[in-house]
């Protein structure tokens, strides 16, 4: 049943093994020195991958970041990006790049459990086409990483297989829902991963962790392979130490899917060039409403920093107003739990995944569901279910999809008025493991700076602003739809402007 | 600081939770019942909220951002192999998915 995850035995436990500091530098650095370094044969892609299951086995059994860990298979693929080298073959920008991958991107063969008992013992028979992106890329899928399970969280703490630890402070959240994957950022155990987001998943881990994420534009990044949770919000978004890492990490997973109907038919921009475009005379808009309602006096300093950085680089700073996005958690958690009872309908135990044999085949599918299910999903289906039936459909779903529209105008007149959004990204520094768990509308209201963003579609780059030394706090730097250069462009300049990019918690590192 | 206690919950009685959890085939034990009718109260609470937004004139919003080919042309395309699709199948019999009678006397 649980095979793998009771024990993960290829994942934890030492093992004697010679580091070499060349490597370890180069994995603690930016990604492009990595895939430098594997293309001009100073180094290999199998060397690289052992330092990085190295360091897994070292930290993962204190974080457990991972879930999944297929050492042969790494060092297969690793293996045969060094071949091609050799060849003298064309590589791709990645090449022998690690990347750790959120447990909801299915990874042909291998397991793909979205956290959950539910999809246990689930390999996908197909890649998605983030990940089919990667390995074109010459990237090397390193593990699945931990999260709540089928992004539903904050916190990372609805997990079938145990909570994830915060590399920064053990006794704290990482966030969530892909908060596997910014543990094993933030200790170090790799150098690029990917996540999802549907309401902040990517961003309000990054925030908790000093990490740079992306919420790409909807439609920018194919969800074909992402296993659904509210599809009208749902993005493949990428995480790193640096907005070059991130714009890199875009770059290769953005562009029009023909698996995908929604993808965007855009032309794909080039991020990483944005990164090197200054700021002057950009406008950026400040929503001090938003800012008021912070809960920690870092989060508002932490906002303050960015916004004198920013001006200090010549951007010119406006007010602007979102009347409607105080809505947001109430028109995100109707709209997504609607969406998640639907698409969760799929696990009933007949094609895929786990099945709870009994007599009938209304007591088959109750019964998987029921034991296959944790507590916050069987909660988000039944409020979904709830919003969606006779008699309640127009007070929530569909009061839920008009207050989306005051939402999304919001934006586009926001938009009008500066290039980028400045808001912070979560009203807290990171919470205490459990602090959340007996309160699950608490756990929901802080995310009232990432949903409104999710809601309207518009792009999101989540930034570090905290001062060394501090607990993380971040901002997110908002475009209009398909500008996601403006965002990275703005995070650029204050990564450079605070110094913030490569943190490591080297705290986890004396574990 | 505790926003969450701000809104007067709405009730939301164990009988509701019930039949709710049956529209989405879930089967809850006795104290589930009993948390998830206060738990889903507080939220539903919350959640009034939305009824202070004006939207009468506003349409809904279904997805957010509209830069799509639209439907495709139905053209046929390969599948995957129906052996690996039933690697992953709870019970197979005869090459396809084996599942408990659907049609039930009672």
């Amino acid at each position: 049943m649980m095979s793998g995850f009771e024990e993960p035995s290829d994942v934890n436990g030492p093992q004697h093994f010679e580091e070499h500091p060349s490597v370890v530098a180069l994995l603690r650095g930016e990604t492009c020195h990595i895939a430098r370094a594997v293309k001009q044969r100073q180094v290999t892609a199998v060397a690289v991958c052992q330092h990085a299951l190295h360091s897994i086995k070292r930290l993962n059994p204190s974080l457990n970041a991972f879930l999944n860990v297929d050492e042969s298979r790494v060092l297969e693929e690793a293996s045969e990006v060094d071949r091609l080298v050799e060849s003298g073959l064309p590589v791709g920008p990645l090449s022998g790049v690690p990347v750790a991958v959120k447990d909801n991107l299915c990874t042909e063969g291998q397991p793909t459990t979205c956290a959950s008992r539910i999809l246990a013992d689930y390999r996908p028979p197909f890649d998605a086409t983030a990940v089919d992106r990667l390995r074109g890329a010459h990237a090397i899928i390193l593990g699945k990483t931990n999260m709540d399970e089928f992004g539903m969280g904050s916190s990372s703490e609805h997990s079938a297989f145990g909570n994830v630890k915060n590399p920064w402070d053990l006794e704290r959240s990482p966030g969530g829902s892909s908060g596997g994957s910014a543990a094993a950022l933030a200790s170090g155990m790799s150098p690029l991963a990917l996540g999802s987001d549907t309401g902040g998943s990517v961003r309000q881990p990054a925030s908790f962790c000093n990490l740079t994420a992306i919420k790409p534009t909807y439609g920018r990044v194919s969800r074909f392979g992402l296993v659904s949770y509210a599809s009208s919000m749902d993005q493949v978004g990428p995480m790193a130490r640096s907005i070059r890492d991130a714009a890199a990490l875009l770059s290769v997973v953005a562009g029009r899917d023909p698996k995908d109907a929604t993808s965007a038919v855009q032309e794909v921009d080039d991020y990483l060039a944005a990164c090197e475009l200054p700021i002057d005379g950009m406008r950026i808009g400040v929503v001090r409403s938003q800012v008021h309602r912070a809960q920690q006096e870092e989060v508002v300093q932490g906002v303050e920093r960015a916004v004198d950085a920013l001006r200090a680089r010549g951007a010119k700073v406006v007010d602007v107003a979102l009347p409607h996005a105080h809505l947001a958690v109430s028109a995100y958690y109707v709209l997504a739990t609607s969406e998640a009872s639907s698409n969760l309908a799929r696990f009933d135990g007949m094609r895929f995944g786990l099945r709870e044999r009994r007599a009938s085949l209304a007591g088959t599918l109750q019964a998987t569901r029921s034991e296959g299910f944790g507590a916050e999903v069987k909660r988000r289906i039944l409020l979904g279910t709830y919003s969606l039936s006779a008699g309640y459909q127009d007070a929530y779903y569909k009061q839920a999809q008009k207050v989306r529209t005051l939402i999304c105008r919001d934006y586009a007149a926001a938009l009008q008025q500066c290039e980028v959004l400045l808001t912070p990204t979560t009203p807290t520094t990171p919470f205490r493991l459990g602090e959340h768990m007996e309160d699950p509308l608490s756990m929901y209201l802080a995310d009232i700076y990432t949903l409104p963003i999710s809601l309207a579609g518009v792009p999101s780059v989540a930034t570090p602003v905290s001062e060394a030394g501090g607990l993380p706090t971040g901002v997110q730097l908002t475009a209009a739809p398909f500008r996601e250069v403006e965002a990275i462009r703005a995070a650029a300049a204050l990564e450079e402007a605070l110094q913030t990019k490569g943190r490591i918690a080297d705290l986890a590192l004396s574990i | 600081m505790s926003q969450s206690s701000s809104k007067e919950p709405l009730s939301v009685s164990e009988q509701e939770v019930r039949s709710v959890a049956k529209l989405a085939q879930l089967s809850l034990t006795e104290p589930e019942v009993a948390q998830l009718s206060t738990e889903l109260g507080r939220i539903l609470g919350y959640m009034q909220e939305l009824a202070t937004a004006g939207v009468t004139q506003v349409p809904p919003t279904l997805h957010p951002v509209q830069d799509h080919e639209g439907r495709r042309k139905d053209v046929c395309r390969p599948s995957l192999d129906r052996e690996l699709l039933l690697r992953e199948a709870p019970e197979h019999v005869d090459g396809g998915f084996a599942v408990p009678l659907v049609l039930e006397s009672e």
